[in-house]
Parts: C-alpha cells; sequence; structure tokens
C-alpha cells in the first residue's frame, strides 16, 4: 500500500464527513429517490472517480449499506456492469462491481 | 452518537410499540418484503429488480401497479379481513417511500430499507417524515 498524501487524506477526510452526514439520514429508505437527491450525495458524486476506491472499501466492507454505494458507483462511472438477469441480487452484484473495480486497476 | 436508531428515524413507533423480528439484511427491501421476496432489493433504478408489468418510475402509482400486478385492488381500509391479503402503500409528494404487509393476525410487517423487519399494530405507526403518509391501502384474496 502506498502512503497516504496530504490530498488524499483531505480527500478522504471529506469523504468520510459527507459519507457519514449521507448515510444518517436515508439508511431507512428502500426508495432510491431520496437516497441519491440527498445533498451530500451529490456532494460524494461530485468527487468523481478519485472516490472510487473509498466507495469500493465501503461496499467489500459488507452490510447494511451495500445498495447505497452501488448507487454512487453507477452514478460516478456510468455503466451499469451488472447483467439484468441479476438485477436485485445484492451478493451477486457486489461481487460484480469489485471484481469491476479490480479489472479497472482500482486498489483499495 | 448511534447512526442508525429505528425510533430516532420512525418517533410513533416509539408510542405504539413494535417487535423487531429479523436479523439486518439488505439483500431485500420493503417493496419486496411487502411482495413476500426475501431475496431481492426492488427499485426502479436500473440494476434493482422490478416487475416487467410496471414503469420503472419513482411515482406511487408506479408502485400501485407492481402490487396489481400481483393480484391487489385498493380498497377501503386496513382492518383485519379474513380471506384477504393487505399491503399499505407509502408516499411523500407523490413518490413512493415504504409498503407495509398485513400478518394473519392484524399486525403489519415491514422491512426497514437494509435493516431489519419489524412488526407494528397498524401502518400509521411509520408515517411521519422519513416514509410519508398512507398512500393507499390494497387489497386482493388470500392464496
Amino acid at each position: 500500500m502506498q502512503p497516504k498524501t496530504r490530498k488524499t487524506e483531505e480527500l478522504e477526510s471529506t469523504f468520510n464527513v459527507l459519507a457519514e452526514q449521507w448515510l444518517k439520514d436515508t439508511a431507512f429508505h428502500s426508495s432510491s429517490a431520496p437516497i441519491v437527491r440527498h445533498p451530500a450525495y451529490q456532494q460524494i458524486v461530485e468527487l468523481g472517480e478519485a472516490v472510487l476506491p473509498l466507495i469500493f472499501r465501503e461496499l467489500e466492507q459488507g452490510p447494511p449499506m451495500r445498495v447505497h454505494w452501488m448507487h454512487a458507483l453507477r452514478d460516478i462511472t456510468g455503466v451499469t456492469p451488472v447483467p439484468k438477469e441479476l438485477w436485485g441480487k445484492v451478493e451477486k452484484m457486489t461481487n460484480i462491481w469489485l471484481q469491476w473495480g479490480r479489472e479497472q486497476g482500482y486498489q483499495w | 452518537m448511534q447512526l442508525w436508531s429505528i425510533e430516532g428515524a420512525l418517533p410513533a413507533l416509539a408510542v405504539s410499540g413494535y417487535e423487531i423480528t429479523s436479523e439486518i439484511s439488505d439483500v431485500y427491501n420493503c417493496i419486496a418484503w411487502a411482495a413476500e421476496d426475501d431475496t431481492k432489493w426492488w427499485s426502479y433504478p436500473d440494476e434493482h429488480y422490478w416487475p416487467e408489468w410496471a414503469p420503472r418510475s419513482p411515482e406511487i402509482e408506479a408502485l400501485a401497479q407492481v402490487f396489481a400486478g400481483l393480484g391487489y385492488a385498493v380498497c377501503d381500509n386496513g382492518a383485519r379481513e379474513p380471506g384477504y391479503d393487505k399491503v399499505a402503500l407509502y408516499a411523500h409528494d407523490g413518490e413512493w417511500q415504504h409498503a407495509a404487509r398485513q400478518l394473519d393476525d392484524g399486525r403489519w410487517t415491514s422491512k426497514l430499507g437494509p435493516f431489519e423487519d419489524i412488526t407494528h399494530p397498524s401502518p400509521q405507526d411509520l408515517t411521519g417524515q422519513l416514509y410519508g403518509s398512507v398512500h393507499c391501502i390494497m387489497c386482493r384474496p388470500s392464496a
């Protein structure tokens, strides 16, 4: 693992603050609309590709917020790597996204 | 501070009472649970399960079509009627937020997002800032 730079630490700190606020306010939602409309979520998405390793790390930690994190992966990357026959299967979706991240060269 | 508190998010439950009836699971959500499916996350965006007979939309009418496709029709109230299954659909500003399903004993069961299932006395116990209000009750003859 490479040592963290100050810029990386600042990004991670910003991400953690936004993520805590977002998850605290939207944790009990099932509908995607209030989850992706939250201002902190919008700011996470605006941080862009740089936060993908942080999101993959959160996703890999497992339940209960995996569906939340996969919203962010889709909105930042613009891709949907999960084949349609597996849509809604959260375990399989998680594994496919983590595999996709590794194949793209992200490290977390 | 606890990040996720059921009674913090749904304060009416502290008054009505409720019982946690499952472990935490993010594999299925409230819509799936109301439809008696504990294997998938039902929502309208890509990569989520959504029945093909309903439009992929956050509008409450789309959720009503989901349950219409499962044999439900809008009915008058949430009182227990032997021989009928009932679900309650919740909405806020025209968008669906939650669904609950009536149990045989007249109580209701709800899955709280990616957390636990609970039983609660009535659909009204979950109304408020988080899930909005009960948009409609739907029922169908029991199988």
